[in-house]
């Protein structure tokens, strides 16, 4: 039970990492730096 | 720039910074236009201008999408060189280029156009320690309405805001974010609060470190004293009290860590901050439940790491600390040029003299200047001569000789006369005011390998985060007993030791020592990305005229017909008097060395093509090109052989005739500069080929080439045809390097990979140029291309090390060694590998501080005058 709680537990942090700093994020990641093209 | 009445809509853009782009942004804009001709890109204002009746709201949006924020500007029916001075008129004193640089930062710099159309609002930031935190801020920052470009410097820790914004609004969006931020209104000012702040900063974290690392210390001590780290009936009053104590150390000694975290992850941001502040919490809060329900563990996994959260803050302040005092080393070279200023000036109005601020002097103020000072500001001399050291502005390490009418900078020593001149440029417009800025600038920006490690950073921290937890899952799932204790210790671990810190300061500390370097050696670094590029350049290719050679003709050889080679100078010397071509100042030059006074001519004329003609004794005197005197009836004959060898010697030969009588041949020839020979051979030692382009015919050219050690050359191309051999060969796959004046060969410079302008002192047209050299010498390029490598290098270094760290360091601290050989790191190391990582990235960058280049002239040192003058 403990182990199973424990790892659930661990894939629902792990859910919730992806989801809060990729998913839900609006801001784009993207870098915003000015490209010097030629 | 042609001020056309019918260019009626402007639009104010940004980070249009070279030929490439203006043409980037006419093509764009031809379906909307319909010619590409019709739309004119100022680079120097930041503008475009349109035809009349176009849609500027749709052209802005074109353009932005283009990669240049642009939008419409304000203005009516006024010429684009107007509108887009409109706000800047005030320092558009001069019409060179070079003005460009300090009228766009002082747009920067000034409250009241802070928030402009296309202005730029700096902030001084603080509590940003890593690439994270870059992202963070920029993002912030571009999350205000309005504001389209976004750039934080790490290295000194500034952050500029293109856009039209309220400058509040933009130091709340940073401080929500979990940062401090103030507006940078007196750069000068910013500079020495700056100074007092981190030496502020450097003391308090001095002082956080010790409390932190003292109770860790203690704790530790403690523990073993007492035989154990294990929580038993016995001492578990103890723990808990030491637990709470341990509390109040870690608010107040790394509370910074604390907040920084929520605010950037409200944000949805993950930055070092969240890694430290989760490991540390980790470790407490596991050590806090131990200490307050041991029953509810096993007993094997009752053991408490108190200290090591408190160590681990400790040890991160202590990293931070040096790191903020190697950062300062870094900035020397804007400091050394800051110092340069003078404070007063010796003013002379109605008569008199005085000694006034320097900030009070005016345009077309009288300036005294006398042996051993400093001059204040940029102007023109109007009485008496001297010598001046330049060499703090150029390199040129012997001092110049002026007299009257010679330009004359401010910063620069006077060494030998007195002099009074009269202020042409003052403020921030003077070359040295120029030359701060642009190194500030180019010290900030960001070369294109960074932006792969901001890039990269941006997605580390939530990923190490998910190593984490997969780690603590994998100790509790397979790893041995006490496998809560594991699983709690790998995840701290890797928390802890994968702060991307060093990763976040490998290129800006690199870059921001290295641009310094380059002006040490007179070598303006406009943009990271030439500072990049110019490393791995294969293929030089130098103008001829005032970049090989002197630019200036000055006569070679003389042959008289008759053998009297004063008479020959002294009727040429007559004709050429009434000239003002090149050639004859040569001549009336070479007459007067001679004191061969001119004759007296008349009737002169400058024919085009073909030479000049007057009356002397009643017969015409013609002085020319060959073709024509023959066609004149002249027989040339005799003098062939002297011809050629002026000629071969990469002259042109001046034929002189009276009548039909040829009475000798002048050699005139732009004189190879003396160093350029030995800078050319730098490059080729550098592995580089060198190539000319001139408008020279081919003979001249040959002879040039050969004297200078040239590996090929083109001849008899016209300017406007130079940007094509540039694009040729790099269409051939070479890197290209294009050196000219950066007048003429402006497109040339642009089109090249790296473009330098070589120019001596402040006359120097840096606009398309991304590397501008002080000095008149060729040595500038081979300096500039082995500090590019070795600050490349560097960053390399930088980088390698940073990803190997945390490549190698993230494994280790998940366990992964323990299967093998038992080892499990233990969260504390990760706390000195990480600060550890940070200072050695930092040092790194700092050793190329005693880079020298393989060429070193003798310098005339100039410290010991300004020490003395100082006293």
């Amino acid at each position: 039970m403990e182990t199973l709680l424990v790892n659930v537990g661990g894939l629902a942090l792990m859910t919730a990492i992806v989801w809060w700093f990729w998913l839900s994020g609006s801001d784009d990641t993207g870098s915003s730096e000015h490209q010097h093209h030629h | 720039m042609t001020d056309t009445p019918v260019l009626q809509t402007t639009l104010s853009i940004s980070g249009a910074s070279c030929q490439g782009c203006a043409k980037k942004i006419r093509n764009a804009l031809e379906p909307l236009t319909g010619d590409t001709g019709l739309v004119e890109v100022d680079l120097e204002n930041q503008t475009v201008a349109l035809p009349e009746g176009v849609d500027a709201a749709e052209a802005a949006r074109i353009v932005t999408e283009t990669g240049y924020p642009a939008e419409p500007f304000e203005e009516d029916a006024q010429p684009a060189s107007c509108c887009a001075s409109g706000n800047k008129s005030e320092n558009l004193a001069g019409d060179d280029s070079e003005d460009h640089a300090v009228t766009e930062e002082s747009v920067q710099s000034s409250p009241e156009s802070a928030t402009a159309a296309d202005g730029q609002v700096h902030l001084s930031v603080t509590g940003a320690t890593c690439a994270s935190c870059v992202n963070t801020i920029e993002k912030a920052l571009m999350s205000v309405s309005g504001i389209h470009h976004a750039h934080m410097n790490l290295a000194d820790n500034t952050a500029t805001a293109t856009g039209d914004a309220d400058p509040e609004a933009l130091v709340k969006a940073v401080e929500s974010a979990g940062y401090g931020a103030s507006v940078i209104e007196d750069e000068d000012e910013a500079d020495d609060r700056k100074q007092e702040e981190d030496r502020k900063q450097y003391r308090s974290l001095l002082v956080k470190m010790a409390v932190s690392l003292g109770l860790g210390l203690g704790l530790m001590v403690w523990g073993m004293g007492f035989g154990t780290m294990m929580v038993t009936d016995a001492n578990q009053g103890t723990w808990l009290g030491l637990g709470v104590l341990t509390l109040i150390v870690m608010a107040a000694t790394g509370g910074h860590f604390y907040t920084g975290a929520w605010k950037a992850f409200r944000h949805h941001n993950a930055n070092m901050d969240t890694l430290i502040a989760l490991g540390t919490g980790t470790a407490w809060l596991y050590s806090i439940v131990v200490a307050s329900v041991p029953g509810a563990l096993p007993e094997m996994a009752r053991h408490v790491y108190f200290e090591a959260s408190a160590m681990i803050i400790g040890l991160i302040n202590l990293g931070q600390a040096l790191e903020l005092r190697a950062k300062g080393k870094t900035s020397e070279a804007v400091r050394r040029l800051l110092d340069l200023r003078a404070k007063t000036a010796r003013v002379i109005r109605n008569g008199e003299e005085r000694d006034i601020p320097v900030e009070e002097v005016r345009k077309g103020d009288r300036i005294r200047v006398r042996p051993g000072e400093k001059l204040p500001v940029d102007g023109l001399i109007a009485e008496g001569s001297t010598r001046i050291d330049e060499s703090m502005l150029t390199g040129e390490p012997m001092p110049v000789s002026k007299s009257e009418g010679d330009g004359v900078s401010a910063g620069t020593l006077n060494t030998h006369g007195s002099i009074v001149y009269e202020a042409t440029r003052v403020g921030s417009e003077t070359a040295l005011a120029q030359i701060i800025k642009l190194v500030k600038k180019a010290q900030g920006s960001k070369p294109a390998i960074g932006r792969l490690a901001d890039k990269i950073s941006s997605v580390f921290v939530p990923t190490v985060m998910l190593i984490a937890v997969v780690a603590a899952l994998v100790w509790y799932n397979v790893g041995p007993e006490p496998a809560v204790v594991h699983m709690m210790v790998a995840a701290t671990t890797v928390l802890i030791i994968a702060c991307p810190c060093a990763l976040g300061l490998a290129t800006p500390m690199s870059v921001m020592v290295g641009v310094g370097k380059a002006a040490e050696y007179g070598a303006l670094i406009r943009q990271g990305d030439a500072l990049q590029t110019a490393g791995k350049l294969d293929l030089v290719i130098l103008d001829k005229t005032g970049t090989i050679t002197e630019g200036h003709p000055a006569v070679t050889r003389l042959h008289a017909s008759d053998g009297d080679e004063k008479r020959l100078l002294t009727l040429a010397a007559g004709l050429e008097q009434h000239s003002e071509h090149p050639l004859a100042e040569a001549i009336l030059a070479k007459a007067k060395e001679k004191q061969a006074d001119p004759e007296k001519v008349t009737d002169f004329k400058a024919l085009n093509g073909k030479g000049v003609q007057g009356e002397f004794e009643s017969k015409p005197l013609r002085l020319g090109n060959r073709r024509w005197l023959e066609s004149e009836g002249v027989e040339l004959a005799d003098l062939a052989d002297a011809a050629r060898s002026i000629t071969e010697e990469a002259g042109t030969p001046l034929f002189l005739a009276l009548g039909n009588e040829a009475l000798g041949v002048i050699g005139v020839a732009d004189a190879i500069k003396p160093d350029s020979k030995a800078a050319i051979q730098r490059l080729h030692d550098a592995g580089i080929r060198v190539m000319m382009v001139t408008g020279d015919v081919d003979a001249t050219a040959k002879a040039i080439a050969k004297k200078a050690g040239i590996d090929d050359y083109r001849a008899e191309v016209l300017p406007e045809d130079k940007a094509e051999v540039v694009s040729e060969m790099r269409g051939k796959g070479h890197t290209v390097a294009m050196v000219g004046d950066g007048i003429n060969d402006a497109p040339a410079l642009a089109a090249a990979d790296v473009g330098f302008a070589i120019g001596t002192g402040t006359d120097v047209a840096i606009e398309s140029a991304g590397i501008t050299l002080m000095r008149g010498s060729l040595h500038g390029v081979p300096d500039a291309i082995e500090i590019s490598r070795a600050t490349v290098k560097n960053i390399h270094q930088n980088l390698f090390g940073a990803f190997v760290y945390n490549t190698m360091g993230i494994p280790v601290a998940a366990g992964l060694l323990y299967p093998v050989w038992g080892i499990l790191m233990s969260p504390i190391l990760a706390g000195a590998a990480m600060s550890l990582s940070s200072v050695t990235v930092v040092s790194n960058a700092n050793r190329l501080r005693l880079f020298r280049t393989s060429h070193r002239p003798e310098r005339s040192d100039s410290d010991p005058k300004q020490q003395q003058e100082r006293n």
